[in-house]
């Protein structure tokens, strides 16, 4: 009896306990907004209008049709290209600003991410702003056939840019300057070093970029969406199976062809992250820069001209958000900003609601994607469970957007569910969030959810696993450990994250353009509106709005992070 | 401060159902300091872990004073922790470090105080309560640990490494420290080491291990002077095998007795190496007598081999007294 009785107290609920029910609600978030929502995509592949199980009868006709098939061709393609472009571009900016002593590196790379801050709609008006039918280039004689895969392989180029230069600075600034110092004493030549030394050194940082640039193209909807044409690309033609010809199941089957280069890239990106992380120790010297003296003013003048690029290609447009009726009246206006004049999707207020979903996207997804990551990388039990939260986690990243919006539709739409076989339905209970702001925040977050899981587990793993057996022998609650040290310690990749959920969820449109009804209208989901009605300046002063929105939180965080940065580096100094 | 012991039981610890800790009984007393010392990898942290419940044994059982504490979470019992890397959280000054076990306790503000103030000063850190861990020394941090895994008055200490991201002359200091302290609050205390000079200088008994095996646990003298396995005559202290009469012999080099000239018992042998080593000499010999194969060590006092005058080359006679002989049967095992 006394036995049982000490066995009891010894079981008490323990901060065990609350941890495994924290880690229960977070599978549950994962199987209402991500598990279940794909479950019924890759079931409507398989069906048919009415319902009915069909076999691979849609995948059958997607493949004959002529049309569609040259719709995949015509994505790979100007995914290839794009993705050489971008990714030689990125290359070389990546290699002046890492390896060459050039000035003012903060802002040519500040000015680089711009692509990052606007809708990619833009980059396509920007285009034809230049080389449209009334461009300014066309005028001065330079004629390009814009619309079609010209304008979408520039556009995709544009986009792709910015990240391709993240990750190849990464890939860069991981380079061991033992090994230079060492090939100089061996009298190597420079090009030997580049073939021995730098490219094996970012061989898996160059692999991630080339394929993240292929998807970041193969997926994108807003670039084609304008300068497109009659060029049909699989983003758009999902659209227009939904939305134009209301044809879900083939919307389905042409979401499920979409994945498999994301997929397939997801793959890579694991593995070559795994293989990058491992190839620098800790004993790396960091490389240091030798001057010399035609090799610098050649990158400068690159970083340069990629910044006048940049500037004159982003000015071009709030140009023509300014004046009264491009080309034939310049006279400066603000009367496209006058959103009042937008009709029926609204005005200001889409812009509003883009502020206040991204401004939820960011707190709500931040907190999840904290504790994901706490619970995956701070615990040591349910070990199962941790590898689940783990692999659903990083899944997003597989996930274009417009199948991740298809598949809202299928999984928050419906008021009933019919189960197989029987003839009943069974109500499907979140149906409410159906039509609602809400559900707009729930798609960004887990559109959104890879990269801040990631970032914020990178930054927990730097945090010493002993601090929490330390907090233990304490007796101290695992949460105030939580508040007093990791949060404190991991502030800055929290900004970072939350930076991150906003800027994306004020420019996507791909995911949210087939949740957002009249009364949940997002303001980068009526640039493609009025883009298409044919209001390229409104359109224009909306991407223009969003990019000062993005500017301005940007320029906020670098002013908070700057003093959290330094604290923290100075608390982490060994 | 009480004094508990702690006994472990066939105490086994499976990863992925690669043992790495097999079968551990351990009997450790009140207010003993006991080392646990072996190779790197075979087992000591897994082992100190399991004592402390931050992992849960595989099979076995582990008491504390007789009381089976092996379901007992590790916030349930009550023991103070230091690690190699210390875990000194880097966004906390000393001091908070220090009381940040006080402060979820029914305690007043000055008990809280006061009660930090002693440890910081019991390991002479008074003056650098503000100080934040980049800002203080190895060494420094190392007592800031030891500090905050007292505050909480814990029933026995664990210690996992804790002086081997030190250089030499901190390390030597902070033994000494360490010791003291454990003998002023008589807590029983285990410390985790693959230094076996450590583990002879500060413990008052040492548990060998290898291979997520326990080899040999007694007092330094015990192990030192008869370890029962070639493992562990090997890793503490330097020893000469060689094989005699289909029987493998071992002997310590201080112990064998080296003249310049033919005594009763002894064997001639040929000095190849002399090293010096300050205040003694370790000499390489060979002797047909003793082994073919290997040369031996001896250790000599520096005052010694001056007084012999052995040089290499010359040839000496040394003497293996039977009593210091250490048998390990068959030259076939081992
Ligand atoms: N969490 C773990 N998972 C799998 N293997 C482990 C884990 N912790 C320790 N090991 C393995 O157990 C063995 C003993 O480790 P450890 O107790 O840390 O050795 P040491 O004696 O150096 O402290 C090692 O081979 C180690 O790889
Ligand atoms: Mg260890």
């Amino acid at each position: 009896m006394r036995k049982a009785l000490e066995k009891l107290r010894n079981r008490v609920i323990t901060w065990d306990t609350v941890k495994l029910i924290g880690i229960v609600c977070l599978l549950a978030i994962f199987c209402i907004f991500l598990v279940g929502p794909l479950i019924l995509l890759f079931v409507k592949a398989f069906q048919d209008g009415s319902g009915a199980f069909c076999g691979l009868a849609q995948f059958r006709k997607y493949l004959s049709s002529a049309n569609m098939l040259s719709s995949l061709g015509h994505t790979i393609y100007i995914s290839l290209t794009a993705t050489l472009i971008s990714v030689s571009a990125a290359f070389a900016m990546a290699y002046s600003l890492s390896r060459r002593s050039v000035p003012c590196k903060k802002f040519f790379q500040f000015i680089s991410r711009l692509p990052m801050y606007a809708p990619t709609m833009l980059l396509g008006m920007s285009l034809i702003y230049l080389f449209g039918n009334k461009g300014i280039l066309t005028g001065l004689g330079l004629k390009i056939p814009l619309y079609g895969k010209v304008g979408i392989i520039i556009a995709e180029s544009i986009f792709c840019f910015p990240v391709a230069l993240m990750i190849l600075m990464v890939a860069f600034s991981s380079a061991d300057n033992r090994l230079y110092e060492a090939a100089d004493v061996l009298h190597a030549t420079p090009f030997r070093k580049l073939i021995t030394i730098t490219l094996p050194s970012i061989k898996y940082g160059l692999i991630n970029a080339v394929f993240v640039c292929f998807t970041y193209s193969f997926t994108d909807f807003g670039a084609p969406s304008v300068v497109g044409g009659n060029y049909n690309v699989l983003a758009t033609d999902i659209y227009k199976q939904v939305i134009g010809q209301q044809n879900f199941n083939m919307g389905a089957v042409v979401g499920i062809i979409m994945m498999l280069p994301t997929v397939l890239s997801f793959f890579v990106d694991r593995f070559t992250s795994k293989r990058q992380t491992g190839a620098i120790s800790s004993r790396s010297i960091p490389y240091r820069i030798v001057p010399n003296k035609r090799a610098d003013i050649i990158a400068t003048c690159f970083c340069v001209l990629v910044t006048l690029f940049m500037i004159g290609f982003f000015g071009v447009s709030l140009f023509g958000s300014l004046v009264t009726f491009w080309p034939y009246n310049l006279k400066l206006t603000l009367s496209h900003y006058d959103f009042s004049l937008i009709s029926a999707s609204g005005g200001v207020e889409t812009i509003f609601r883009s502020i206040k979903v991204s401004a939820l996207a960011a707190i709500i997804g931040t907190i999840i994607a904290f504790m994901a990551a706490y619970f995956v990388e701070k615990t040591q039990k349910f070990k199962l469970l941790r590898r689940i939260i783990y692999a659903l986690a990083i899944s997003p990243n597989a996930i274009p957007g417009t199948v991740i919006g298809l598949a809202y539709i299928f999984f928050f739409n419906p008021k009933t569910f019919p189960l197989f076989g029987t003839g009943y339905q069974i109500n499907n209970s979140f149906y409410f969030l159906y039509n609602t702001v809400a559900l707009l925040v729930c798609v960004n977050i887990t559109h959104y959810f890879s990269v801040p899981f990631i970032t914020a587990s990178t930054a927990l793993k730097r945090l010493d696993n002993e601090f929490e057996s330390v907090s233990d022998s304490l007796k101290v609650p695992f949460y105030r450990t939580l508040a007093r040290i990791t949060l404190p310690l991991s502030m800055q990749a929290i900004l970072e994250i939350a930076v991150y959920f906003f800027m994306n969820s004020m420019v996507t449109v791909s995911a949210v353009i087939f949740l957002c009804t009249s009364i949940t209208q997002l303001a980068s989901v009526v640039v493609v509106n009025v883009q298409g009605a044919g209001n390229d300046a409104a359109a224009a002063a909306i991407c223009m709005v969003i990019l000062a929105i993005n500017l301005i939180v940007r320029i906020l965080y670098e002013i908070i992070n700057k003093p959290i940065s330094r604290k923290t580096d100075a608390w982490m100094k060994r | 401060m009480s004094s508990v012991s702690i006994k472990t039981e066939g105490l086994t610890k499976a990863y992925d159902g690669h043992t790495v800790l097999d079968n551990i009984n351990l009997q450790i007393n009140p207010g003993e300091f006991v080392c646990l010392l072996g190779p790197s990898g075979c087992g000591k942290s897994t082992l100190l872990r399991l004592i402390a419940g931050l992992d849960k044994p595989t099979k076995g059982k582990v008491f504390l004073d007789d009381r089976d504490i092996t379901n007992l979470p590790c916030s349930k019992r009550n023991f103070g922790i230091v690690f190699q890397s210390y875990a000194l959280f880097p966004n906390l000054s000393a001091y908070d470090n220090v009381t940040y076990g006080l402060k979820n306790r029914r305690m007043t503000k000055r008990q809280i105080e006061e009660t930090a103030n002693k440890y910081l000063e019991m390991v002479g850190l008074s003056g650098a309560k503000k100080r934040f861990p980049s800002q203080l020394s190895g060494g420094e941090q190392q007592r800031v640990a030891l500090a905050r895994a007292l505050t909480i008055e814990p029933d026995f200490l664990l210690l996992d490494e804790p002086l081997s991201a030190l250089d030499a002359k901190v390390r030597v200091k902070l033994r000494h420290e360490i010791c003291s302290i454990q003998r002023e609050l008589g807590i029983t205390t285990i410390m985790v080491t693959h230094d076996q000079e450590e583990a002879l200088t500060m413990a008052d008994k040492i548990v060998v291990m290898d291979k997520a095996k326990l080899m040999q646990s007694g007092t330094p003298e015990e192990i030192y002077d008869h370890p029962q396995s070639r493992f562990v005559a090997d890793f503490i202290g330097a020893i000469n095998f060689y094989e005699n009469e289909g029987e493998t012999k071992a002997i310590r080099p201080e112990k064998i007795v080296i003249n310049s000239l033919p005594g009763a018992d002894s064997s001639e042998a040929v000095l190849t190496d002399i090293e010096f080593r300050g205040n003694f000499c370790r000499l390489s010999a060979r002797s047909d007598a003793i082994s073919k194969e290997h040369e031996f060590y001896i250790d000599l006092p520096t005052q010694r081999v001056r007084e012999l005058k052995l040089c290499v080359g010359a040839p000496a006679f040394v003497n293996m007294p039977e009593a210091e002989v250490l048998h390990f049967g068959g030259a076939s095992r081992s």
